[in-house]
């Protein structure tokens, strides 16, 4: 893989948050292990996708990467530099090369003020224009973009339906032209309609101003329509990677697997041939999760290895990584 | 049907949260009794030279305690001062120490309120615990103190409320940023590059601003009964300004030969100080959060 093609790396990223006990001292008694110990890259132009159940920590990588979260430890390096120990006024010129889009719209944008103060904030910030004629300009240019009029400029959050939030919320993410977009589950929120508008904008947008993505979901059928590679994670830790094709067609580990037999197929013959994996039990919790391979107590080919040794990442094709002692 | 719609909708306004607010307390008929009990009283505070009758603090004393007449509407007292005359002076003092008690305790409290919630971690425990001493201090006994150590008089008043009035309002202001400053709009103000300065002042106080709103009318009505109750007591504003709470005091001593003396400056407190209640509670629907998406 040439070097030149990678825009983001990570390298052994931790978040743990600290659990405090005690009022006035208080002491640490333990970790959530939000994150622990993941490496990846993305490559320019592609889009990464980025799956797991609720709780395994997607959202926190996210937020980890665009920086809005310190890490515990691991290095992010974006274009060659190690983000996570920039300066401040670094970091702000960095806030123009990547940006984020929200899981709830509803919460994602400021009630109190109108759309044009909204995508107008990060020009301002950023003083990327010279006068409010200008900014007035790049505003409409930027709600044509995504498909919104330019008498909703003027209006309230509250006057939108959920799917024109979100292309408000993608308005302000493009407003700095950013190489690189973190977005955090965008479509969960949304009706199943509105979800594919708002898909087939990102990828209008993606090859119009060749931005990158890194797309955070759980939903499997979107992923697969978006994506080119597959990031599968559980509880805070990478458990396969592979080629979206690849992923879909063998998926290596079983927690993949069984993630792929939960989505519908609309062929009743082949749903009925297809091998089901069923997973028991919940998500064991961050604090103290099980030793060795943290799937261990859930996964139906658990063997005694399982519980003791932790699996490494091995690449078993070109390009399809996987943890687990069974490959 | 659906053409019309959409194009009521391209030509229909942008309306604020603050707009529909106001559509719904207008809508909210004891509010509107509220509000306009508020805004007779502060015309009456501000043409008080215009409207009243009589000099408030002329003495004459061949006019002793008269009974409500043409001439003296609501009586005289035991000066000969003209009580109508004097309970619309009057509302200048019980206005003024309510406003500018407000004043001062919200700014305080809104500001520290915003740096306890929005900094957490030592600063919000400082503040946090200097607030809880306050609230286990009884009030009345504290500005007592304050007047007795500096005497009392308005100023010394609006000290002693300001300096235990903030409080509540931090704690109210405290809760809010917990909240707002979790919420997506927030973080992507952040992710934006915008200064903390910018996100307190444009993206946290704005959607905090409700609750300080309807804290501050209702303290209002809190404010004028302070104020009268202090100057009952004697430790508040000093003779021979007129004010209501003073008036009731002194009437007190006539209760039964002059009954229109105490009565009237009291039934004036409890007008005015239903009228902020009244507004205080219409602005608390009209302005409620749930409402807000």
């Amino acid at each position: 893989m040439d070097n030149n093609d990678i825009l983001l790396e990570v390298r052994n990223l931790k978040k743990y948050f600290p659990i405090k006990r005690g009022i006035v001292f208080s002491r640490h008694v333990g970790d959530v292990k939000a994150v622990d110990n993941i490496s990846f890259n993305i490559r320019k132009g592609e889009t990464l996708g980025l799956v797991g159940e609720s709780g395994c920590g997607k959202s926190t990588v996210a937020r980890v990467i665009i920086r809005l979260l310190e890490p515990t430890d691991g290095e992010i390096i974006f274009e060659g530099k190690d983000i996570t120990k920039i300066p401040q006024n670094e970091l702000r010129k960095l806030r123009r090369d990547m940006q984020i889009i929200f899981q709830d719209p509803y919460s994602a944008l400021n009630p109190r003020m109108t759309v044009s103060e909204i995508i107008g904030e990060p020009l301002e910030v950023h003083k990327v224009v010279n006068n409010s004629k200008e900014k007035q300009k790049r505003i409409q240019e930027l709600l044509e973009l995504v498909g919104l009029a330019p008498y909703h400029a003027n209006r309230y959050p509250h006057e939108f339906s959920g799917g024109q939030r979100q292309r408000i919320g993608i308005a302000r993410a493009l407003a700095l032209n950013p190489k690189f977009i973190v977005a955090d589950e965008p479509t969960s929120a949304l009706d199943v309609s509105v979800r594919a508008q708002i898909i087939n904008l990102m990828q209008d947008l993606q090859k119009e101003f060749g931005l990158t993505y890194l797309f955070i979901s759980h939903d499997l059928s979107v992923i697969r329509h978006i994506c080119d590679r597959i990031l599968v994670m559980y509880l805070g830790k990478l458990v396969e990677i592979a080629p979206n094709e690849e992923l879909y067609s063998s998926p290596l580990h079983p927690y993949t697997q069984a993630l792929l037999s939960a989505v519908p197929i609309p062929d009743p013959e082949v749903l009925g041939k297809r091998k089901k994996v069923i997973l028991l039990g919940d998500v064991p919790s961050p604090v103290n999760p099980p030793s060795g391979c943290r799937f261990h107590p859930r996964c139906p080919y658990v063997m005694d290895v399982c519980s003791k040794v932790e699996p490494q990442l091995k690449e078993i094709k070109k390009g399809h990584f996987t943890a687990c002692h069974l490959h | 049907m659906a053409d019309e719609l959409i194009l009521q909708q391209s030509i229909r306004k942008p309306r604020s949260l603050w707009k529909i607010a106001w559509k719904r307390l207008v809508k909210n008929r004891l509010a509107l009794v509220g509000l306009s009990i508020v805004l007779i009283i502060i015309f009456i505070a501000i043409f008080a030279n215009y409207i009243a009758p009589y000099d408030p603090l002329k003495v004459d004393l061949s006019k002793y305690l008269l009974p409500p007449s043409r001439e003296h509407l609501l009586g005289t007292d035991e000066f000969g001062r003209d009580i109508l005359s004097r309970i619309i002076f009057g509302a200048r003092v019980s206005l003024q120490i309510g406003f500018f008690a407000q004043v001062i305790s919200i700014s305080l409290g809104t500001v520290l309120g915003l740096l306890a919630g929005f900094y957490g971690g030592w600063v919000d425990d400082v503040i946090m615990r200097i607030v809880e001493i306050l609230f286990a201090f009884p009030f009345l006994l504290f500005v007592i103190a304050v007047v007795a150590v500096f005497g009392p008089g308005i100023q010394n008043l609006y000290l002693a409320v300001a300096l235990i009035g903030w409080a509540g309002v931090s704690r109210i202001v405290r809760g809010q940023v917990l909240s707002l400053r979790e919420r997506d709009f927030v973080a992507s103000a952040r992710a934006v590059g915008a200064g903390t300065l910018r996100i307190l002042f444009k993206h946290i106080l704005p959607n905090a601003l409700s609750p300080i709103i309807i804290e501050a009318t209702l303290g209002m009505g809190g404010m004028i009964m302070l104020e009268a109750g202090l100057s009952f007591l004697g430790l508040g504003v000093q003779a021979p300004t007129p004010s209501w709470g003073s008036m009731v005091q002194a009437g007190l001593a006539y209760m039964r030969s002059a009954w229109w003396y105490p009565v009237f400056p009291g039934i004036v407190i409890m007008i005015v100080v239903f009228g902020f209640n009244l507004l205080g509670d219409g602005l608390r629907d009209a302005l409620d959060p749930r409402l807000y998406i």
